[in-house]
């Protein structure tokens, strides 16, 4: 039992690295869009709007067979562990478009007003004005795309990357215990989730208003 | 006198501008001369609001012209043209916002520093000490590092002023910038009107209160339904209007 419990610990870093990168990437790719898809020009709106509708309404498993074994059969070599950050942060990068998107559409308008009045551009206005206070916005919404992502990223289990869910399958063929390995991989996520929270609210306070 | 030769500051000429299917502006004519204080009067809905944002573009127009120190403001340009052309105008024409439009992330001062050193007007240094010095000018020396919301709406809305000052602009305009404000706090605001206006600083106000106006204005403007009824200085059109509707107007406004 000791032996697993390592195991287990291992799997957890496994499941942490894939879901930071993940949650990196999906930020990235969440501004790019969140921004594109707020443009003046129909050919920058039109890519991000299409892109939060296509990953938001086919199911991450699909994306993510398609990116490695469709990649594989197309001659796209990857990692189990490149496909899994990569599919699980185009993924959550949709949902991640929408929260920022969000976040920046509810400023008050008459911020950017006040911006362009005193003659800063629309990009000055964006940054100094409406991004700063979107910021606070989108903390607690990008938290919950984050935490969603992290419970999600078990699907790569099933392209055998050796992270806490697929461990806990492993150790099951080979104990016959599903009840207890279960159960140990739940409890490993609610501590990296727990953890992660916390990281949040702390995140959450650093960027609220100051007085 | 010899000032009434030179071009007005800003000049508009048979201005239209419509929302959809509707009609706000049929067809207006103004003037603005260096050093004058306009006073825009009329019911609420006569589109006063839009006629001041037209002159800095926050709306665009259906038609007409609106010239500003001999540049045509709505100048069919090419997009990116477009915006480099605002930009350059909106430097010179400060505004004041009903609800403030205070940056809510930034201190007073950092309200009223930001845009003269992000745009180049003026270095960090420079921004600072000449913040300093209009927030002493508006009352407010003591409240420079306060965050917007710990400040009263009557500071808050000096602060605005005090910002769209340190751009160094050549007319200011103000849309109703005391209608939001407790009553006890419309006078500190006001004074910090009156006193622009004595330093010559040319205005634009937008306003209900006539008797303010009547203190502090050249020139009055009177609009309902999108036309201007009638104009004039104070002591015309305050006390003795040509026009009924002006009188009606009047009546019904100190009768309230
Ligand atoms: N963005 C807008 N879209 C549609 N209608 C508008 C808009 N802004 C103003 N209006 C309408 O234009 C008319 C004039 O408004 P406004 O200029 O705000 O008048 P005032 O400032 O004199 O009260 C009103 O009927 C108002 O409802
Ligand atoms: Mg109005």
């Amino acid at each position: 039992m000791q032996r697993v419990w390592i195991f287990f610990a291992q799997a957890s870093l496994t499941t942490i690295k894939i879901s930071g990168l993940a949650i990196l990437l999906g930020l990235c790719l969440g501004f790019i869009a969140a921004l594109s898809s707020l443009s003046r020009l129909t050919v920058v709106r039109w890519p991000a709007r299409a892109y939060v509708s296509v990953f938001r309404g086919t199911p991450a498993l699909i994306q993510l067979f398609l990116l490695y074994f469709g990649g594989l059969q197309l001659g796209l070599e990857m990692s189990p562990i490149q496909a899994g950050i990569i599919g699980l942060g185009i993924n959550i990068g949709a949902y991640m478009t929408e929260s920022i998107r969000g976040a920046i559409i509810a400023v008050d308008k008459g911020q950017t007003e006040a911006g362009r009045c005193l003659g800063l551009s629309r990009a000055q206005t964006m940054a100094r004005v409406i991004l700063p206070q979107a910021a606070r916005l989108m903390v607690r919404p990008l938290g919950v795309n984050s935490v969603a992502l992290i419970k999600g990223s078990a699907i790569v289990s099933t392209i055998s990357v050796t992270e806490l869910t697929y461990t806990a399958h492993r150790f099951i063929s080979s104990t016959y215990k599903p009840f207890e390995m279960f159960i140990l991989a739940a409890i490993f996520y609610l501590i990296i989730i727990t953890l992660f929270m916390r990281l949040v609210q702390w995140i959450d306070t650093r960027v609220a208003l100051k007085e | 006198m010899q000032d009434t030769k030179r071009e007005p500051l800003i000049r508009i000429r048979n201005l239209r501008k419509s929302f959809g299917p509707l009609e706000v502006l049929k067809g207006i004519d103004m003037e603005v001369r260096e050093g004058q204080i306009l006073a825009l009067i009329g019911p609420s809905g006569s589109g006063k609001s839009t006629l001041l944002r037209t002159i800095n573009q926050l709306e665009d127009v259906t038609s007409g012209e609106i010239w500003f120190d001999g540049t045509l403001v709505n100048a069919d340009l090419p997009h990116r043209a477009r915006e480099k052309h605002l930009n350059a105008l909106r430097r010179n024409i400060g505004m004041v916002f009903q609800h403030f439009n205070l940056f809510p992330h930034m201190t007073a001062l950092e309200n009223v520093t930001m845009a003269p050193v992000l745009l180049g007007l003026h270095t960090k240094a420079q921004a600072r000490e000449n913040a300093l010095r209009l927030l002493a000018k508006v009352g407010l020396s003591d409240r420079a590092d306060y965050y917007p919301s710990r400040l009263s709406g009557g500071q808050k809305q000096r602060v605005a002023i005090a910002r769209a000052l340190a751009m160094e602009p050549k007319v200011m305009l103000f849309d109703e910038v005391t209608s939001a404000l407790d009553p006890e706090l419309v006078g500190e605001v006001n004074r910090t009107m009156k006193q622009l206006a004595e330093e010559n600083m040319t205005m634009v106000i937008v306003t209900h209160e006539l008797k303010f106006a009547a203190d502090t204005a050249s020139h009055i403007v009177f609009m309902a339904d999108g036309r201007i009824v009638e104009e004039g200085p104070p002591d015309q059109v305050l006390r003795n209007p040509l026009q009924a509707r002006t009188r009606a107007f009047l009546q019904q406004d100190f009768a309230e």
